[in-house]
């Protein structure tokens, strides 16, 4: 029964992300990718990894999507500007197919992933006994992989200032006012008697 | 994965609910246009210019550290989950990890980024 989900949202995927590249406009590329984004949450609500499903709802449709039209409005491009660099960035397309198909055929050599020797507690025991699938993330990478999850605090700390670098500029026109400087104005400042 | 049957079933019946209503007006509905009825409405006017105009990068900004936030909310969903078993080395994971995105928020703020001028 799974299968045949399985195959009618992967074709659902194919289809809307063959629709990203082909459609001439491209705020409706951001559309049909947010549709791609949807049905790659289901499939993995199919491999009953809930809390990727759920992350990939909210990063990924709320967030990046929203992201993505900004990208697409600040650009301001045209249509035929799009068309144009279809053939320029074919074998960069290419290149990249390469690299992740390559990646699919490593994860699929490698069974079972090589886990840290440090690691207390067993990964497919605890999947057999633990139920939820968001207990068993919070119970091995806060403790077990916590060099990994600090490694990603601070890519988003570097995210966060990388972001204001690039996008602040540096004088602020912010006009504010100081109460301690307002209720030291006295009048013989302000008024002038000639 | 049963108890995600319901959604399927509201998702079936959404999908048809939508298509059937845009397709049964197309087919059904009456159709008679003409040129006044097909212009822009009497109170609305011409557009002076192509609405997909560019805008601040200043939105951009606030897209990303939305992102990020996000990002440190969604890792303490299986922390506050797992809470009572991952003891005091987990607590204090999540301590330092807080503490390296604070320093990030206490920059942003002292650089102006959320004021809005």
């Amino acid at each position: 029964m799974t299968i045949y989900f399985f195959y009618f949202f992967s074709f659902l995927i194919i289809s809307s992300s063959i629709l990203v590249i082909s459609s001439n406009n491209a705020v409706h590329s951001v559309l049909y990718l947010i549709f791609t984004f949807f049905n790659s949450a289901i499939l993995f609500l199919l491999m009953n990894a809930e809390f990727l499903a759920m992350t990939i709802v909210i990063v990924y449709v709320g967030a990046i999507a929203v992201l993505f039209l900004f990208v697409v409005m600040m650009l301001n491009i045209t249509e035929s500007e799009i068309k144009e660099g279809f053939l320029k960035y074919f074998p960069f397309g290419l290149i990249l197919i390469a690299i992740f198909i390559s990646e699919l055929f490593l994860v699929f050599n490698f069974q079972n992933f090589p886990i840290p020797e440090n690691v207390k507690i067993n990964v497919n025991e605890a999947m057999l006994t633990e139920s939820s699938n968001t207990k068993l993330i919070g119970l091995f990478l806060y403790t077990d992989y916590f060099i990994i999850f600090q490694i990603s605090g601070f890519i988003l700390l570097l995210a966060m200032i990388g972001a204001i670098v690039l996008a602040q500029s540096d004088e602020r026109k912010l006009k504010s006012t100081s109460s301690i400087n307002q209720k030291k104005v006295r009048k013989k400042d302000i008024i002038k008697l000639n | 994965m049963n108890e995600y049957i319901p959604i399927l079933i509201f998702l079936i019946f959404a999908f048809l609910l939508s298509f059937g209503a845009f397709f049964f007006s197309i087919f059904v509905g009456k159709k008679s246009s003409y040129a006044e009825k097909n212009s822009t409405y009497e109170c609305g006017f011409e557009p002076f210019d192509d609405s997909r105009g560019r805008f601040e990068v200043k939105f951009y900004l606030v897209a990303i550290l939305f992102i990020i936030f996000d990002l440190e909310i969604i890792f303490l969903f299986p922390w506050a989950v797992a809470f009572s078993e991952i003891g005091l080395f987990g607590f204090l994971s999540m301590m330092f990890f807080l503490f390296v995105l604070t320093i990030g928020f206490v920059y942003e703020w002292m650089k102006g980024a959320l004021d809005w001028s």
